[in-house]
């Protein structure tokens, strides 16, 4: 779990960078702990050179090895870095994208009306966000599209209301996904209940659970829309808060919901538009363009969309109580999709 | 007496299996009930018996916990066009409060859930609520309750806190009264001893029985610094209002 719960005993509140201290009573290892990811996070994104050896540590650190090993493992439980043995202490650049990008999102978020400012739980709205929705309504895409995948972002909350408006059919995941998937369906809902309904609070309440059998027999989808903890100029997404943007579009993938040229749209901040070169994994979800207040931006070089998925992270068990989530899951797993292709075709 | 501790174990167990089968989950929360108090079948009939009660019929401002369980009665209470005072979720953002003609018509049960508390209310200090005049009515959600009206189990320090700062401001007094809305499996047929700081409820509404509690031993709170000291809900805005004295209109 990510730092930020560390201050957030009553799930709210800013986030800290810095834990205050008093002079006395503060444990080596945690002093070592803030100066290594110090360090760690001054290192520009997308350099992957190991950490300096343990030996070389100690000595910049004038602390023993246990110190620092005590150090150095927290930071890999709070998913900072990681072992290599045999190579040596990477960093996760993607939890560094992450505890960077949610540094500068707090400035510029909307509360939630429980997590309030820990981003670290839930996609935020943000200011500015408005110019996005302008941007999005006006493209072909989104305008032609039937049926609309919509992550259920605090930031996308105009768009499900918008889409709802216009008679789109409208699919949501449950915030986490804890509660499937939702379809929503403009055409055949009351007006006056749109607002709710664009809502987490709300949407349960007017939307269909989609069975296995439904999200097979349901249209494609036209376009999906999601927000993220960040995006790179070249499409690589990093999925925040509860929900597992990786899996839904899996899921969209195997029920035939959506192609690799089903256009994905990103909607994020500028703060969230990190202009580095950081490497995607197979299964990193890649945005077609990304919406932000300023402007659109379109990647000069596609990435491969994924269609596969981190299997080990969904395994059934990992709190998904909707029998067919894991129904699904266990589908996948015994076909194709649970294998890992090797990335194919250039890099970015 | 038990002691609410002796008796959380002994029925927490219990009390959320049975909640479990009527309860609604959490947009966020699914269905961990230690972040959040439900909403359940039959809220709606205890939010009309809370409605016919004379401290509801005296008007006002009435106070309201930021629970799922209490969300029917935002929505009838918006309805009738009565002001509405609530603290935001783990009172983070202190106060919140929505004036009267503020929802328009339809858009009630949209401004009664927490998502829509925050798109239509207005936050509010402690200056800004003592200027308001007296509250008749509190009404809380709660995990359980005893018969003789003391709460327990997870969340309950909330409404205990929110009592004692209302209190220092002086807005509640002997005459308020506080309504607890739970189901019927969170009340627990006996009577419990709470600790000095615990708020005891004057009412308990389940969607069968209205239980009145005869002098339940209630007293005006006070703000217990000794135990915030160095936690985050120290740092909330009604909190650090008071540390520096709530300034006066």
């Amino acid at each position: 779990m990510h730092r930020l719960s560390v201050v957030s005993e009553t799930g709210g509140g800013p986030p800290k960078r810095r834990l205050s201290r008093l002079g006395t009573g503060v444990p080596l290892y945690r002093e070592v702990y803030d100066s290594l990811e110090e360090l760690v996070m001054s290192v520009p994104l997308g350099d992957e050179a190991p950490l300096a050896p343990e030996s070389q540590l100690m000595a910049t650190f004038g602390v023993s090895r246990g110190t620092l090993r005590r150090a150095l493992d927290e930071l890999v439980r709070q998913d900072l870095l990681r072992v290599e043995p045999g190579r040596g202490t990477f960093v996760v650049q993607s939890t560094k994208v992450r505890w960077l990008v949610w540094d500068r999102l707090v400035e510029v978020a909307r509360p939630d009306s429980r997590f309030d400012m820990d981003v670290s739980h839930f996609v935020p709205d943000f200011e500015g966000r408005e110019r996005c929705d302008a941007q999005v309504q006006a493209l072909p895409d989104y305008a032609q599209a039937e049926i609309v995948f919509i992550a259920p972002d605090n930031s996308l909350e105009a768009l499900r209301l918008d889409a709802l408006r216009k008679g789109k059919r409208v699919v949501v995941p449950t915030f986490g996904l804890r509660r499937g998937l939702l379809l929503l369906d403009g055409a055949r809902m009351d007006t006056a209940d749109m607002p709710l309904a664009a809502t987490l609070d709300g949407m349960e309440r007017f939307a269909a659970v989609l069975t296995l059998d439904d999200l097979r027999r349901l249209d494609p989808v036209g376009v999906v829309l999601t927000g993220a903890v960040a995006v790179t100029r070249q499409g690589l997404h990093f999925g925040g808060g509860d929900g597992y943007f990786d899996l839904e579009w899996a899921l969209l993938r195997h029920c035939g919901l959506a192609s690799p040229t089903t256009a994905v749209i990103a909607v994020v901040h500028s703060c969230q538009l990190l202009d580095v070169d950081v490497r995607p994994g197979p299964h990193d979800a890649v945005a077609d363009l990304i919406v932000t207040p300023e402007g659109a931006v379109t990647p000069v070089t596609a990435l491969p969309k994924p269609d596969g998925l981190r299997w080990e992270e969904f395994r059934s068990g990992t709190g998904y109580s909707t029998a067919y989530i894991s129904d699904l899951l266990s589908e996948m797993a015994s076909t194709k999709l649970a294998t890992v292709p090797r990335p194919t075709g250039a890099r970015r | 007496m038990n002691t609410p501790q002796d008796s959380t174990s002994l029925h927490r167990e219990r009390i959320w299996s049975e909640l479990a089968k009527v309860a609604r989950p959490d947009s966020r929360f699914h269905w961990d009930f230690s972040s959040f108090i439900a909403d359940f079948e039959g809220s709606d009939e205890c939010a009309r018996r809370i409605r016919s009660l004379d401290s509801y019929q005296l008007g006002g401002t009435v106070f309201i916990t930021p629970d799922n369980s209490t969300e029917a009665l935002r929505a009838q209470a918006i309805a009738e066009g009565r002001p509405i005072l609530m603290t935001t979720y783990g009172i983070v953002r202190g106060f919140l409060a929505l004036d009267s003609g503020t929802v328009q018509a339809g858009q009630e049960f949209y401004a009664a859930t927490l998502d829509g508390m925050d798109r239509y209310a207005r936050p509010v200090t402690l200056a800004q609520i003592s200027a308001g005049g007296p509250l008749h009515l509190l009404v809380t959600g709660g995990s359980a309750v005893s018969i003789n009206g003391v709460r327990f189990g997870k969340g309950h320090g909330f409404f205990d806190l929110e009592w004692a700062m209302l209190s220092e401001i002086g807005v509640v007094d002997a005459r308020t009264e506080i309504v607890c809305i739970v189901h019927d499996c969170q009340v627990v047929d006996e009577a419990l001893s709470g600790e000095d700081h615990d708020v005891p409820v004057d009412w308990i509404i389940t969607p069968t029985r209205s239980i009145h509690v005869d002098s339940p031993g209630r007293r005006l709170g006070r703000v217990r610094w000794e135990m915030l000291e160095g936690s985050l809900l120290a740092e909330v805005p009604p909190l650090r209002e008071l540390k520096v004295g709530v300034q006066a209109l």
